[in-house]
């Protein structure tokens, strides 16, 4: 490096600059996960919406049959079984919203956000807010096996949309006296209802197991690789 | 046994599953660097604020396309860079480069005398505008490459052009400034 290079090298940390902003802070709430947006899954999409509006007259018809084979209903959530599952990527550890403290969120949604008692030694590595409808919250206990409880206002139209495969076992059971619904052993993939109305492919091919309930006005979704009875215990721990 | 640091690939692979502490922390060390290079491009300040979290913004919606083997700050860089340029073209007032105060200045390892810190800060000064008297192609690799300390690889891609471009500006550059001092 010759003198000239040497003395402009040496005036760049004199230079005034202005004081550099909080940037991150600034965009935090730009921040949102974007949802991806997938050709193969949209007749689905039309189709599962579809048959919640419709319910069990079009479950019944031998028609629909060949796409949905049952229908379950859950306060704010639905559950399809599909003879066939979009294609969708495995992601275990993803949930919709925008990451913030557990004390924004709660600030920000108009329902009192359960948690768990006990998550035995994990510990909460993420709070994220989708701020749709009445909020709708998802928490992420790390690490593995990941826990997800994600959970919502009841709303008159499902927010929540399921996909299940055949081979999928979906099972009425109770927590703690409250209806829930244990869907395990297979594949599913879930879909998030968008602001507008519709059902965005925020899909997700679920490999592990999940408990859905209702506590009073909010449906919740604990979504972990725990056997049914595990998830009941620590689903019965929510308040 | 001591776990490895997570890599940058490992932090944006992380910030997609929605984990807002790996997206800070693939950025934070940045922030400064990301700043000054949209304030060098637009030469204000609102508008260097406006475009680094623009970029930001765009940055975290693009992590999908980052590559694995690609380091994170010039990925970063030129996402700002041009956010910057497109802000530019549109900006009005453009603010000149001042140097701090001497008192504030960090270079200089003894204590100088009045006199000579006087000559010295001249010269500084007089370097300065120098730089600033360069054609904007020339200034803005020089900004980037020394005021900034970018690797000529950095500056290419900050600037969105090849290496050689960068090289060949750089000399013209300086040939330029020891005629012009």
């Amino acid at each position: 490096m010759n003198e000239l290079e040497t003395r402009l090298r040496t005036l760049g940390p004199d230079v005034d600059y202005p004081e550099t902003p909080d940037l991150l802070a600034a965009v935090e709430d730009r921040l949102a996960v974007r949802p991806r947006r997938r050709r193969g899954l949209r007749l689905a999409v039309a189709l599962a919406v579809l048959a919640a509006s419709l319910g069990a007259v079009l479950a019944a018809s031998p028609g629909a049959r060949s796409a949905f084979l049952e229908l379950f209903h859950l306060s704010g959530a639905t559950i399809a079984r599909v003879d066939a599952l979009p294609r969708a990527e495995a992601l275990p550890d993803w949930a919709p919203g925008i990451p913030m403290p557990l004390a924004d969120a709660q600030r920000r949604v108009g329902f009192r956000i359960r948690l768990p008692h006990t998550t035995g030694d994990k510990q909460v590595r993420n709070v994220l807010l989708d701020e749709q409808g009445g909020g709708v919250v998802s928490v992420v206990w790390c690490c593995k096996p990941t826990l997800v409880l994600t959970q919502f206002a009841g709303a008159a139209v499902p927010y929540l949309q399921k996909l299940a495969s055949p081979e999928t076992a979906i099972q009425a059971v109770e927590v703690d006296g409250k209806p829930g619904y244990w869907i395990a052993d297979g594949p599913h993939v879930v879909l998030f209802r968008a602001q507008d109305g519709s059902f965005h492919d925020y899909e997700l091919r679920v490999a592990g197991n999940v408990l859905l309930w209702v506590d009073g006005d909010v449906t919740l979704r604990l979504e972990g690789q725990l056997t049914r009875d595990e998830a009941i215990e620590l689903a019965s721990a929510v308040r | 046994m001591a776990s490895r640091p997570p890599t940058d690939f490992d932090l944006v692979e992380r910030a997609r599953h929605g984990e807002a502490e790996a997206f800070a922390l693939l950025v934070r060390p940045h922030e400064d660097i990301a700043f000054r290079t949209a304030y060098l491009i637009t030469r204000n300040a609102a508008d260097a604020e406006d475009v680094a979290q623009d970029a930001l913004v765009k940055a975290y919606r693009a992590l999908g396309r980052f590559r694995r083997d690609a380091p994170f700050r010039p990925w970063l860089l030129a996402i700002v860079a041009n956010e910057a340029r497109n802000r530019r073209r549109a900006a009005g007032r453009r603010e000149g480069l001042a140097l701090r105060a001497a008192g504030d200045a960090s270079s200089g390892d003894a204590a100088p005398s009045p006199e000579g810190a006087a000559v010295a800060a001249a010269e500084r000064r007089q370097l300065l505008d120098a730089v600033e008297r360069l054609p904007d192609d020339q200034r803005l690799a020089v900004a980037c490459r020394y005021l900034l300390e970018l690797s000529e690889q950095e500056t290419a891609h900050v600037l969105g052009v090849p290496a050689g471009t960068v090289k060949s500006r750089l000399s013209r550059a300086l040939d330029r400034l020891r005629e012009d001092l």
